[in-house]
């Protein structure tokens, strides 16, 4: 299901841990996740570096954005006065 | 009678040069996930904003291409924003945010499948239902194929497009980036999609990044750097390609340069989609 998917690859873009699990031993993780047959052999033939990559760059997206928050608080600020 | 239109993401550390360059900028389009929560002397100053030149609200956070149905609060949200604002019009990407309780933090592409053309088209019925109009729907850039998925991009996109009725935000960056990274031709994915549908377009900067290993490049949508060259050719090639007014809007999110250098660029896009209104008269 695609529900299913998109909780494996949210897991995978944000969580270290599961990413290293996943890494090591992708059909255990996508039974884990409790994929079809189907699409563990889909999820089997993901890039790890484009994994790695993705995940990376989802990670630096967070830190950005709660720096750009800042920011956009201190520029509201400075706008009311 | 109109005409195409050039405009620029309004960003805070922009404003003072964007109030300076009205007479150059067409159009003004701003991230809706920063003012959700603003009060209303903020709301306030982009209603008047709005009523001095057409204004976009650009929505990150909804994930509406995702399985989990849009939580109704979230779009009561943007409905009171876009109901406060009057905007020209609101629009969203093709993407998923979250699953079962986990945010990513930025948009990721779900499968391309006819279960998420569904899921989507459901989604976008809501989110017109909540918020009063449909939004436009924005192609998004990755770094990694969606796993699972059973139709191209641009089946997808057009899919979605035909399912739902919504008009489409063409990502041109975004488009090369996918291209660079996956090694498709970027114009056979324009001969694929309605470019009769889009109502508005995207251009920006990325840069070339590495895999960990050092193994792989990819080009990153980072919007941190100057439009390339590409990109611009493709907007001459949409602008060859279809009758009606575009509205291109330049997104710039950081490592701002002067704002001569980003009014260059507009003018830049001004004279793509000029060569390209040639190429189709001619």
């Amino acid at each position: 299901m695609q529900a299913d998917v998109e909780k494996l690859m949210a897991q995978l873009f944000t969580d270290r841990a599961s990413r290293e699990r996943f890494v090591a031993d992708p059909a255990s993780a996508a039974k884990e996740a409790g994929l079809s047959a189907e699409e563990t052999e889909a999820v089997l033939r993901i890039d790890v570096r484009d994994l790695l990559t993705a995940a990376r760059s989802y990670d630096n997206k967070r830190r950005s954005k709660r720096r750009s928050e800042f920011l956009l608080r201190d520029w509201w600020r400075a706008w009311r006065r | 009678m109109q005409t195409d239109r050039i405009g620029l993401g309004w960003r805070p550390a922009l404003a003072a040069g964007i109030f300076d360059a009205l007479d150059r900028i067409d159009v003004l389009e701003v991230i809706a996930d920063d003012y959700l929560d603003a009060g209303s002397r903020e709301r306030q100053a982009l209603k008047i904003m709005a009523r001095r030149m057409p204004v976009h609200i650009h929505c990150i956070g909804l994930g509406l291409a995702g399985a989990e149905e849009v939580a109704a609060r979230r779009l009561d949200r943007v409905a009171r924003l876009v109901n406060d604002v009057e905007p020209e019009a609101w629009s969203e990407h093709l993407a998923f945010m979250r699953a079962d309780g986990t945010e990513i933090g930025h948009l990721a592409a779900p499968p391309r499948t006819q279960a998420s053309v569904a899921g989507a088209a459901r989604n976008l019925r809501k989110a017109a239902a909540i918020v009063g109009t449909m939004p436009l729907m924005e192609n998004i850039a990755t770094l990694i194929e969606p796993p699972c998925s059973t139709l191209g991009e641009p089946a997808w996109v057009s899919n979605i497009a035909a399912a739902s009725g919504c008009p489409l935000l063409l990502d041109l960056h975004n488009l090369y980036a996918n291209a660079m990274n996956f090694g498709f031709d970027p114009l056979q994915y324009l001969a694929e999609i309605p470019l009769d549908r889009v109502g508005c377009i995207h251009i920006a900067g990325g840069r070339w990044i590495e895999a960990p290993d050092h193994s792989k490049r990819y080009l990153l949508d980072d919007h941190l750097h100057e439009v390339a060259e590409p990109v611009y050719e493709l907007l001459a090639q949409v602008a060859a390609r279809t009758a009606a007014p575009l509205t291109v809007v330049l997104e710039r999110d950081g490592a701002f340069p002067p704002m001569a250098a980003l009014l260059d660029e507009l003018d830049r896009t001004r004279a793509a989609l000029a060569a390209g209104r040639r190429r189709q008269a001619a």
